[in-house]
């Protein structure tokens, strides 16, 4: 077997499955976002000697990016571990095969490489380098220079690769994610210390001598070496299903209880999201999420800048809604496993439906009353937050749902270990589009009109009206879902 | 074929599988029974070098199965759903393994020819994908898929089971011809005590872990045996 044959059958497996709709949809849109940033990184690329001249007003670019390059690789860090996965379930097709495992290993990893990211930075960086450091010190300083961050790039690569699979998935791999971004964003903006500079002098001499090209591509090397080891390490079965070790004696939520059948199910659901790994993640991703705010309210001026004001509801919907727009899109596919007995239980697919939103409602409650706090960088972020929960609540939910019933994808939560990464990827955080746009389609034309208030006041009518017609919202979800049972219960069958 | 050297499997200081030492010879067919949770199953993916043996090892021809990889060249396995790719057809499946073994075209019809009654126009030629097909006929393409490259040694988990009895039949047929013509090895992982007593001349008994019986003799001998232990 070939690396290209391996290729031939992972573009099948694509084209071919069950959810291809869904993914197309997700792919097309994903091929708009990557078209629209490309088209913004080769805009910022070419005019990035000019915006280093004129707008920061040094003399000195190269020098200038040289010592900031440390950050854009932390950053380069953090997308990475959202963006990029490595499908290590595929082991178990081939390792019984006469494929040695050394092979399969390598072209999971290689396959891993063919990614946009990868080029980024080469779109990023390859005019500069051909204006600047070609135009004063010669072609092969530049060749040198640039092989020398892309190759760093690259090792960027393969470090996230075991990072993610080491611990990615636990609450210390988050801490860790977020100390990284206080730190490279934190540090640089409240001018602690300046990291950037004690790296810059290797950078510089990549200008004028091969000596940091030749050790980035020593560290390169090593990085696919040490990534391919590690794996090689992990490619057996029991790695791939995840050990019957986490065990949780009693997690039972009584309130509840007060809400009857519904209630009993919206316990099941919590106790399936406590019990498996990657519906664990995305409760532990909604809590990082908590602190995305600090990222925007401590340079917001909400008294005069109407921009902040406006921009604060896309953080108030992001942070009481989080785990609704993560967990929530894969609504059904949760229960894909034992879809079948919801059908065939008497109002199954009511209690369902009801129990799951009972769920949301009180992980977004909760989200809620921990993002209160911010109030300190502002009292208009109370109402900002409240008009976009209860939006979240009254809208958001039956919405999410909505859109989760069209071609679900069937997810085995047990073998999470793995399939863990198979959920967080790009496609993903394109469920957040509409549940921010469609707020701010409403709230703009106020806002814009009468004032911040009026178009909070809107959000929160229409999340109320959502509210009061619950029951009846539920009614024509759960009569959509009887429409589409057969379709959806068959493909939750099919996909080994 | 096959020698155990004191291999030993825990989960968490459990031990679930703690075989001193056990050697099965070429072209014997060897037979594993055992109720739920005996370590069947983790003894086959041992020998396959699927999981990793807490101590002890597993050498096939000599060779010790965590240490080098040519044994998977003579050996064919079908454990579960998960060995196959359900995104394929059958015979698209095939061509895939066709390749990662290195045959022919000729060689590939010639096997197809083998399995031509196992199959019963069931699995060829059809325009399905793997995941689609019925439990019986998915472990027929993995069944006829463990067979690719000539193997010296086969292994099969519960190979009868949801197989329909024309096919359990077949399947019994193939494996006595395989043995006869090619003296390949089997080993066998079976709750039929029928089936398994009558095309396996050694069957042992596992319970949680540890071999309780190791039974040759007739097939009545066997099944007498058996039958009295699962009885009592």
């Amino acid at each position: 077997m070939t690396f290209l044959q391996f290729i031939h059958l992972q573009f099948k497996s694509k084209i071919r499955s069950v959810s291809l709709g869904r993914d197309l949809i997700a792919g097309l849109f994903l091929l708009i976002v990557i078209l629209f940033i490309l088209s913004y990184v080769i805009l910022i690329s070419v005019s990035l000697p000019f915006i280093i001249r004129s707008f920061f007003e040094v003399d000195d670019p190269i020098g200038f990016l040289n010592s900031y390059i440390l950050f854009y690789f932390a950053t380069e860090f953090l997308y990475r571990f959202f963006l990029q996965k490595l499908p290590v379930a595929e082991l178990q097709h081939y390792l019984h095969l006469p494929i040695p495992r050394w092979k399969i290993v390598h072209f999971l990893l290689q396959r891993s490489f063919i990614s946009l990211l990868n080029i980024m930075v080469i779109l990023l960086l390859v005019p500069f380098a051909i204006i600047e450091v070609a135009g004063s010190y010669g072609s092969l300083s530049a060749i040198s220079w640039l092989g020398t961050i892309v190759l760093f790039s690259w090792t960027v690569h393969w470090v996230t690769l075991v990072f993610k699979r080491g611990i990615g998935d636990q609450v210390i791999g988050y801490t860790i994610m977020l100390a990284v971004y206080l730190f490279s964003f934190g540090a640089q903006y409240y001018g602690w210390y300046n990291i950037g500079e004690v790296v810059k002098p290797f950078f510089d001499l990549a200008i004028t001598s091969p000596l940091p090209i030749g050790m980035t591509l020593i560290l390169f090397v090593m990085s696919y070496y040490g990534a391919y080891q590690y794996y090689r390490k992990r490619a057996y079965e029991e790695d791939i299903e995840e050990k019957g070790s986490n065990f949780v004696e009693n997690s039972q939520i009584d309130f509840l209880s007060r809400f009857g059948t519904a209630g009993v199910f919206a316990d099941m659901e919590w106790k399936l999201i406590i019990r498996h790994k990657k519906s664990r993640s995305y409760l532990y991703l909604s809590l990082l999420f908590l602190f995305y705010a600090l990222l925007f309210y401590p340079t917001f001026d909400l008294a005069e800048s109407s921009f902040d004001l406006h921009f604060s509801l896309f953080v108030g919907l992001f942070i009481t809604g989080s785990f609704l727009f993560n967990y929530g899109q894969f609504f059904l596919s949760w229960n894909s496993a034992n879809f079948d007995y919801f059908l065939i239980q008497k109002n199954g697919i009511e209690s369902i439906i009801k129990g799951k939103s009972i769920l949301f409602i009180a992980i977004s409650l909760i989200c809620y009353l921990i993002s209160l706090p911010y109030v300190y960088f502002g009292w208009q972020i109370l109402f900002i937050h409240t008009a976009a929960f209860i939006f979240n609540i009254g809208v958001g939910i039956p919405l999410l749902t909505m859109i989760s019933f069209w071609k679900p994808k069937p997810m085995d939560i047990n073998k999470s270990a793995m399939f863990n990464y198979e959920g967080l990827g790009a496609a993903q955080f394109l469920m957040f589009l509409p549940m921010i746009v469609i707020p701010y389609i409403i709230y703009l034309p106020f806002a814009l009109t009468m004032g911040y208030e009026a178009g909070l006041a809107s959000l929160t009518i229409i999340g109320l009206i959502g509210i009061i017609f619950f029951n009846q919202i539920t009614r024509f979800l759960i009569n959509r879902l009887y429409k589409n049972r057969y379709e959806i219960s068959s493909s939750f069958r099919q996909e080994i | 074929m096959i020698t155990i050297d004191s291999l030993k499997k825990a989960y968490d200081g459990t031990v679930v599988l703690d075989i001193p030492d056990m050697t099965i010879p070429q072209s014997q067919c060897f037979g594993l029974v055992g109720n739920n949770g005996a370590g069947k199953t983790t003894l086959l993916r041992l020998i396959l070098d699927l999981i990793r043996a807490s101590s002890g090892e597993v050498f096939i021809e000599g060779e010790n199965v965590a240490k080098s990889e040519s044994w998977k060249k003579v050996t064919g396995a079908y454990l579960d759903d998960h060995m196959l790719l359900g995104y394929l057809t059958p015979d698209e499946y095939f061509e895939v393994l066709r390749k990662v073994h290195k045959m022919s075209d000729a060689d590939l019809k010639l096997h197809n020819e083998r399995f031509e009654s196992f199959f019963n126009d069931e699995i060829l030629g059809q325009k399905k994908y793997i995941r689609d097909l019925s439990k019986g006929n998915k472990k027929r393409v993995g069944i006829s898929a463990s067979f690719f490259g000539n193997p010296q040694l086969v292994l099969l988990d519960e190979p009868f089971e949801s197989l329909d009895p024309s096919s359990q039949i077949r399947l019994k047929k193939i494996v006595e011809k395989e043995k006869k013509d090619k003296s390949t090895t089997f080993m066998i992982s079976s709750h039929d005590l029928d089936h398994v007593t009558e095309v396996c001349e050694r069957v042992v008994l596992l319970e949680k872990g540890l071999i309780k019986q190791d039974i040759t003799g007739t097939r009545e001998d066997k099944f007498e045996a058996l039958n009295i232990y699962f009885s009592g």
